[in-house]
């Protein structure tokens, strides 16, 4: 089951792709300490030891490229809500 | 013979043959077979502690809590994405200068830990660039394995072996090893990325995107990094002048580990020890203790005797006998248990009338270094590798790495047998 998510325009950009077994996500924003947020998505990823669930890459101006296989879609949007990137999400 | 040294023997060879086997883990058979030796009267308590060579565990301590720190600050990362965006993103280029960093970082941290700092980078790497991560992956443990033979803090062999005799030295190391070794290595990364040349092509978007990013955004705690630095380059500094200031290795390990943590204060503490491998360390302790047994009963001497025998004490031949046994030897058994049972008998053939006996120690640090890129099972490094490679989804099968890599280990040991016939032998 896929989830579907809102968040505020104003504040953010999430531009989302579907490519072969994985998503690829392209957030950015305006809010420098919105940086801290990703890093504790990244963080809370590392400490499970799958070194290919989801590739973080920091591009200039506070724009993450973020790479999600397909069976941790689901688990990167609930921690993308954990951190308040997005405010709504549901079951679709 | 004894029958102290049959039973010495028979205790060696169970333990040997459960090592290899591999059913059990190796630190709980090492020391199980070590307490045998005492437990049976081969080799008294005191005698044991004697053996242990606390210079080896110090320094693999030291340089293990050096490590784990230093790998909180995002360095490694940092490096990679620098190099690849240095080479503008181009895959065949990655693959060498993600191999020669494996190789440097290999040449002064422990294989396995450099293995594990790199390998998740090169996930990362490969997934932006839509490229397969197996021939990276393979790359990295070959130069790691030819990395850690070109100093005396590179791979556990050496380390020993630096303990063992006194005239190798660090920079004795460096004087003999790391030219060849950067050779061997540059041989085998050509070879390697002329082999996978066709799997490493990527659109020029890709390229364009890798090179977009920011690689200092990935440290993550600028402070430490300059006191893991500050820490890591005096202790480096202290290896190439430890003859002249007539310190141990250990110390210098252990000075820049604890140099480390009164810089970062007591919060690193219990995570820096929690990441020594103490399994490794208590493995060394066995072993030492086990092969201790064999030198008090006379095996060692007996063997030492048997091999000069067999070679009619020419120092040629003894050379070359020692470095392609260590090779073949390492690329099917794990090369610390061997090279504990070799040092013990080269220094009885020194007895045994061979006077120079620098040639034959250069020939079992390569063989068995070097050895360990013949099979999958060759060395830690390559297990480590292979299973986080098939835990991600990309397996590296035992016959698969076994077609590339041991041409190319053969192909490095006859590298080694011209040097070490030129150098030392005419």
């Amino acid at each position: 089951m896929k989830v579907a998510y809102r968040y505020n325009e104003q504040l953010l950009g999430i531009k989302e792709t579907a490519n072969g077994e994985d998503y690829e996500f392209i957030l950015t924003f305006d809010n420098k300490n919105w940086k801290r947020k990703v890093e504790k998505i990244r963080e809370y990823f590392d400490e499970n030891n799958i070194l290919t669930d989801i590739h973080f890459y920091i591009h200039p101006n506070n724009r993450f490229q973020i790479i999600v296989r397909k069976d941790f879609y689901n688990e990167f949007i609930i921690q993308l809500f954990r951190q308040q990137i997005v405010e709504e999400i549901k079951w679709i | 013979m004894s029958t102290q040294a049959l039973i010495a023997i028979g205790v060696f060879l169970i333990t040997y043959a459960f090592i290899v086997t591999e059913k059990i883990h190796r630190t709980i058979i090492a020391m199980t077979g070590g307490i045998m030796m005492v437990l049976l009267g081969i080799i008294s308590q005191e005698k044991a502690l004697h053996h242990i060579d606390f210079n080896t565990l110090g320094l693999l301590t030291g340089m293990m809590i050096i490590v784990a720190i230093t790998s909180e600050t995002g360095l490694f990362k940092y490096i990679a994405i620098w190099a690849a965006k240095k080479v503008k993103g181009d895959p065949l280029k990655i693959l060498l200068a993600l191999g020669t960093i494996t190789a440097l970082g290999s040449a002064f941290l422990d294989n396995v830990t450099t293995v594990l700092l790199m390998v998740p980078v090169t996930f990362s790497i490969t997934r932006q660039l839509r490229v397969n991560p197996i021939p990276f992956l393979i790359t990295e443990i070959i130069a790691s394995n030819v990395g850690g033979t070109s100093t005396l803090i590179g791979d556990p062999p050496n380390i020993m072996l630096g303990s063992a005799v006194k005239e190798l030295t660090f920079m004795a190391f460096i004087n003999n090893l790391t030219a060849i070794t950067f050779f061997i290595l540059f041989i085998n990364i050509g070879i390697l990325a002329f082999i996978y040349r066709k799997q490493l092509r990527t659109s020029e978007e890709l390229k364009a995107n890798l090179m977009d990013l920011d690689e200092k955004e990935e440290i993550t705690d600028k402070s430490l990094l300059i006191k893991s630095l500050i820490a890591l380059l005096l202790t480096i500094l202290g290896f190439f002048l430890h003859q002249l200031l007539h310190i141990e290795s250990a110390t210098v390990a252990l000075a820049g580990a604890f140099l480390l943590l009164l810089l970062t204060g007591e919060k690193y503490l219990d995570k820096a020890f929690s990441k020594v491998e103490w399994t490794t360390i208590f493995f060394f302790i066995g072993l030492f203790v086990l092969v201790s047994g064999l030198i008090e009963t006379g095996v060692i001497s007996l063997l030492a005797d048997y091999s000069v025998h067999l070679t009619g004490g020419n120092l040629t031949s003894t050379s070359i006998l020692i470095l392609w046994v260590s090779a073949i030897a390492s690329a099917f058994i794990d090369n610390i248990p061997f090279v504990a049972t070799m040092i013990p008998m080269i220094k009885d053939m020194g007895e045994l009338g061979i006077n120079n006996l620098e040639p034959l120690w250069w020939s079992l640090s390569l063989g068995a270094c070097l050895g360990g890129n013949g099979t999958l099972i060759g060395a830690s490094a390559n297990v480590i590798v292979a299973g986080l490679a098939a835990k991600e989804g990309h397996p590296i099968t035992f016959g698969k790495f076994l077609l590339i890599a041991f041409p190319l280990m053969i192909l490095s040991i006859i590298i080694c047998t011209v040097y070490i016939y030129l150098r030392y032998l005419i």
